[in-house]
């Protein structure tokens, strides 16, 4: 059953050139349709630039399109103002790259996990945060802790608890291993794909790298200049990719198995 | 000490002191590098691969200081160490006979300069050269990077080009005085796997036709696989396997080495669960003791949690751990 489905999303910005340039505009998301199925992890793959984080923001509404529709579990979400959104915001979350930049440092742990539960209204906010802390892979101490005393693998891990404290359906991660270090970063990989079965999440994985979205994604689809170029299941995009451009993305990964 | 090296570095120590703390970044790091051959620095953040090829350059500011250790550059024929020379003969081998290029190329390139006068600059300190000779080899050092219309980007800012321009110009900036050795301390990272296959093409070219000698210094082994001959594994300050590329790739000994080859996902294979390491990096100033990587070790002895293993070599390879002794 589809979960999330994407109608013609277009957003484009003004960008000034210089400081009294003329404007010209952005096409960071152009006419772009898909949907991600429930228990489906999308990988959705593109260079910088190529508007791969805007979409996620515009299908969480955090940024609002253009044009186009987004319909989640069936109803349409796109023309829904704040309050009526509310409901749908526990469904849905978003895992940022870099997990520095997105925990307050002056939060500590606990009560930042919990803060989601206790706007929506949770009693038990507290012992549910402890729960999730620990499902992630922390130990209960890290409730009363601060986030410097945190590696990057483990402030990752904070922001997947806190993602899905509110027991969302729906994830967006955002390049969430981008930042971490190689053996970390297969740590996370292994807690998302774990989580996922646990709890049957749907993802939508966004990132630069093709191995990462290989090893996660169910199906994947590639980005370039703000259009969805090629879309197709994991092992078919692979071994038989039909796009020039994903041709050349598939190419230019360096690998250690490759003989020179 | 072999006798050909162009570079060899000898018990290097690289320690910080930031207030009564002591990182110790690099603790006892030896390697050669031969004439035009490439080196890998492979580790993961915090493991002292930046710092040790800041050092080579003296280049470690404050807090940071090397305390002890020898690296010798052969100069003109002779051999000398350079932490003995002094600060006006390490400008002469800076950008001179060892130049480096840095991950980030936009903060690298000063943005109030064109083009023609920061890639120029080392040209006329180092060669002496000026006016339309000196213009003349920015325009061919630029091609030589892969620009094609080298007069454009000679006469722009850095803000007016891309990510991968960028890098080529710090490219063609680090070679216009034809150093022997190139420091590249993770060149591709910030950019694009497509701009970064270029790069990487490059790289490998330009070594080729200048006899250059490479560090390359990353935490991506498929970049190293590109364009490294020999590969030198670290781990919390130490190197603790170094061995030619094919075998290190095909067998590796530490199980660290191994550990970071198979965490890696790849496009060939797909795996159920990644075999991470677990555990994280060792904080350098609050390192484990005996083998600093007992603790993710899933073959650690009693041995490693107490003494730390010396240099065992193995079929010409060298590794630091106590089930090769």
């Amino acid at each position: 059953m589809e979960l999330v489905k994407v109608q013609n999303i277009v957003k484009h910005f003004r960008k000034q050139k210089g400081m009294f340039g003329a404007f010209e505009t952005v096409k960071a998301v152009d006419d772009v349709s898909f949907s991600i199925n429930e228990g489906e992890t999308l990988g959705l793959v593109g260079e910088s630039g190529c508007g791969k984080s805007t979409l996620g923001r515009i299908i969480l509404r955090l940024l609002n399109e253009d044009s186009g529709k987004i319909f989640f579990s069936g109803k349409e979400i796109t023309s829904l103002g704040f309050n009526e959104l509310k409901p749908f915001r526990r469904d849905m979350q978003i895992i940022f790259q870099d997990p520095f930049a997105s925990l307050n440092p002056r939060i500590k742990i606990g009560p930042a996990v919990a803060e989601t539960l206790e706007i929506l209204g949770d009693e038990n906010a507290a012992g549910k945060a402890a729960k999730m802390l620990e499902l992630t892979g922390l130990s209960a101490a890290a409730y009363s802790k601060y986030p410097h005393e945190f590696s990057g693998g483990q402030r990752q891990r904070i922001c997947i608890a806190r993602a899905l404290i509110s027991r969302p359906k729906f994830i967006v991660c955002d390049e969430p291993v981008s930042s971490l270090d190689v053996s970390v970063q297969a740590q996370i990989i292994n807690l998302l794909k774990d989580l996922k079965d646990e709890l049957g999440l749907t993802y939508l994985f966004i990132s630069h790298d093709l191995r990462v979205v290989r090893n996660i994604g169910d199906r994947v689809a590639v980005m370039k200049d703000g259009r969805v170029v090629e879309i197709a299941d994991n092992e078919t995009i692979y071994k038989y990719p039909v796009n020039a451009y994903t041709k050349e993305l598939i190419g230019s990964v360096q690998e250690t198995g490759k003989e020179l | 000490m072999t006798e050909n090296a162009l570079l060899s570095i000898r018990g290097l120590h690289t320690y910080f002191f930031p207030g009564k703390a002591v990182g110790r970044a690099v603790e006892g790091v030896s390697f050669d590098v031969g004439s035009s051959e490439s080196i890998g620095l492979v580790g993961e953040s915090g493991c002292g691969k930046s710092v040790t090829a800041l050092s080579i350059l003296r280049l470690v500011s404050r807090p940071g200081k090397i305390v002890s250790g020898e690296i010798i550059f052969e100069r003109g024929g002779k051999k000398e160490d350079m932490l003995l020379l002094s600060e006006q003969e390490m400008t002469k081998v800076r950008g001179g006979e060892i130049s480096m290029i840095f991950q980030e190329p936009f903060t690298s390139l000063n943005p109030v300069f064109r083009v023609e006068y920061q890639v120029g600059e080392s040209a006329k300190l180092h060669l002496g050269i000026k006016g339309e000779a000196l213009r003349a080899l920015v325009m061919e050092t630029l091609s030589g990077a892969g620009i094609k219309d080298a007069e454009r980007v000679a006469d722009s800012y850095p803000h007016e080009l891309s990510g991968g321009l960028r890098q080529r110009v710090m490219i063609a900036m680090a070679l216009i005085s034809g150093p022997k050795l190139l420091i590249a301390d993770e060149p591709t990272t910030a950019l694009d796997v497509t701009v970064q296959a270029q790069i990487l093409d490059l790289l490998a070219d330009i070594r080729l036709k200048r006899k250059l000698s490479v560090i390359m210094v990353s935490h991506d082994l498929g970049i190293i696989n590109r364009i490294c001959d020999r590969v030198n594994i670290m781990y919390s300050g130490r190197i603790v396997e170094s061995s030619p590329k094919k075998e290190i790739f095909s067998n590796p000994l530490h199980p660290y080495t191994a550990g970071l080859l198979k965490s890696i996902p790849s496009l060939s294979k797909i795996e159920k669960r990644l075999p991470a390491i677990p555990g994280n990096v060792p904080d350098p100033f609050d390192p484990p003791a005996g083998c600093r990587f007992h603790p993710r070790c899933q073959k650690a002895m009693d041995i490693c949690k107490k003494t730390e293993p010396g240099e065992t070599v193995v079929d010409g390879r060298m590794v630091k751990c106590w089930l090769y002794k």
